[in-house]
């Protein structure tokens, strides 16, 4: 599915979406934006008129110069933020009128691999992975098994009891990485998690990336590396000082 | 959840042990101040009830009252429910009485040529009739009947304990009151660093999915064990005062003797001191979660 450069994907009975949890019955959206904007305050315009949608199962790049917005829109699909204006849907829920009690259901449903990973020092690896199952409220016997299996799809499994701070940068990467999947969530964003990697690592990070995705989940990368870009060859969305220059 | 919110809180507790336990000896001071009060109230009010069953009325009969009279009134003093017990004292047994009590004084009564005692009838007053506004009208009531000159009570003496009773329970409600907001502003000054310092976790706790809930409930818990730990560290050493004031002689100082070591807190007092004590520290935790964003 391709769909022009800011325009609405023509999408029957796409006036439904208002009320919470409608879900697009003619195509399967995971993301979907109308004329949403962000703004930050005196002429400060973050993100400008952004319509987008990404379908589930999707593979999708979030591209552009720093502080183009690429951060801010991620920051408001998992309610980080709210929009100034315009309506967000992830995975069918109105995440602009969500209740700051149901908050954290959606983030449950979304893993979220930050650049800066944000990654407990005090916490070994394992701990690290395991609190986002413990916070569901997930039996013990199932957080270790899931923990255990994410780590090692990740080559990980020699540095459970290991502390972050005594792994490399790519090490670490992964376990924010495991972090977000271990939950099996329907939607991964990435924010630049190629960032600190040589492009050994990095390729290695997309490749893993290209699995996840193949198992289901929907992908949303955002990177201003547009060498890894043309490597794998998916959808791009390029942002440009908040607008939403091409698909 | 429980398992996480416990372990949470007592790591907390550990990890900021210093600043607990200032924190927990400031409800204790708080708590200790208030305890000791009540303590005084309550040996005081003991005290009362001691006095107060000494409560008794003197009726003073005139010198002209006829034996038919004085009959009158011994006979309606029995029927009454304000009387436990009564007895007749006449002109001659009275002043035997004065004799007996002052001896140095004895010479000036045998000089008297006339008696000037009156007869009079001593009325010991019934548990449960001892509240001031009930004696003042039974005296009233007395002092109406024919051949009766006066109806006295020792009054006074009564009501000033009783006031004291009042105000020690008052004043420790109102210092405590006090030492107890100092104490739940400290509580919460702990636990907003103990959330400060967790500040990178909640962060990360909160964007991966954690309800606000899962996120607050170990600080609240926390606050809560600091409560009551102020609440029974202040009960210790209330308890420990009293023991050793009740060991030492009480020729020392009496009215401390009797005030603070005739008896210890009954259970629900003691029991209301922790809960004081709990109170502060719920109070503390939510107003230091108050304002942060979970």
């Amino acid at each position: 599915m391709n769909f022009a450069s800011g325009s609405i994907p023509p999408v029957p009975g796409a006036g439904l979406l208002d009320s919470f949890s409608v879900h697009p019955v003619a195509w399967a959206a995971m993301i979907e934006l109308y004329h949403v904007n962000k703004d930050y305050g005196r002429g400060n315009h973050a993100l400008v008129d952004i319509n987008l949608a990404v379908e589930k199962g999707e593979f999708v790049f979030l591209t552009g110069a720093s502080g183009a917005g690429k951060t801010t829109l991620l920051r408001l699909l998992f309610r980080e933020e709210l929009a100034t204006s315009g309506k967000i849907l992830v995975n069918g829920m109105n995440v602009s009128t969500l209740s700051a009690g149901k908050v954290p259901f959606l983030r449950r449903k979304i893993g979220v691999v930050f650049q800066d990973f944000k990654l407990l020092a005090k916490r070994t690896v394992f701990e690290n992975v395991a609190m986002v199952m413990e916070i569901t409220g997930a039996p013990r016997k199932e957080q270790r098994r899931k923990t255990f299996s994410v780590l090692e799809m990740l080559g990980l499994n020699h540095k459970v009891r290991s502390h972050p701070l005594e792994l490399s940068g790519g090490e670490q990467q992964r376990v924010a990485i495991a972090r977000a999947l271990v939950n099996e969530p329907v939607l991964l964003l990435a924010d630049e998690p190629t960032g600190n990697l040589d492009p050994d690592l990095s390729r290695d990070i997309l490749d893993l990336f290209k699995v996840i995705n193949i198992r289901g989940t929907t992908v949303l990368v955002a990177t201003h590396d547009r060498d890894l870009i043309a490597r794998v060859g998916k959808r791009v969305i390029t942002l440009d000082c908040g607008r939403m220059l091409s698909h | 959840m429980f398992r996480h919110t416990l372990i949470e809180a007592l790591l907390n507790l550990w990890r900021n042990r210093f600043m607990n336990l200032v924190a927990a000896f400031a409800t204790a001071v708080s708590l200790l101040v208030l305890g000791l009060f009540l303590l005084l109230a309550h040996n005081l009010s003991r005290l009362v009830a001691q006095v107060g069953s000494e409560v008794s009325m003197s009726v003073y009969l005139r010198a002209d009252a006829s034996d038919e009279q004085r009959d009158r009134i011994l006979d309606s003093l029995k029927g009454r429910a304000e009387v436990a017990s009564s007895e007749y004292l006449s002109r001659e047994a009275a002043l035997e009485k004065f004799r007996r009590l002052f001896p140095a004084l004895r010479e000036v009564a045998e000089s008297l040529e006339e008696n000037p005692l009156p007869a009079s009838v001593e009325v010991h007053v019934a548990d449960g009739h001892r509240e001031p506004e009930e004696l003042r009208r039974f005296a009233q009531e007395l002092k109406s009947l024919p051949g009766v000159e006066d109806a006295a009570f020792d009054l006074p003496w009564v009501t000033r304990l009783r006031e004291l009773v009042t105000t020690s329970r008052v004043a420790g409600v109102a210092l405590g009151g006090v030492l107890g907001m100092a104490a739940i502003l400290t509580i919460t000054s702990v636990i907003r660093m103990s959330i400060y310092s967790r500040q990178q976790e909640i962060e990360i706790l909160r964007l991966v999915g954690a309800t606000r809930t899962y996120i607050a409930a170990p600080f609240l818990l926390e606050s809560s064990l600091l409560g009551i730990l102020g609440g029974g560290l202040s009960l210790g050493v209330l308890y420990a005062l009293h023991r050793r004031v009740a060991a030492s002689p009480a020729e020392l100082v009496p009215i401390l003797h009797d005030l603070l070591a005739s008896s210890f807190l009954p259970q629900t007092t003691s029991a209301l001191l922790l809960l004081v004590g709990l109170a502060a520290g719920v109070l503390g935790g939510a107003l230091s979660l108050r304002k942060i964003s979970l």
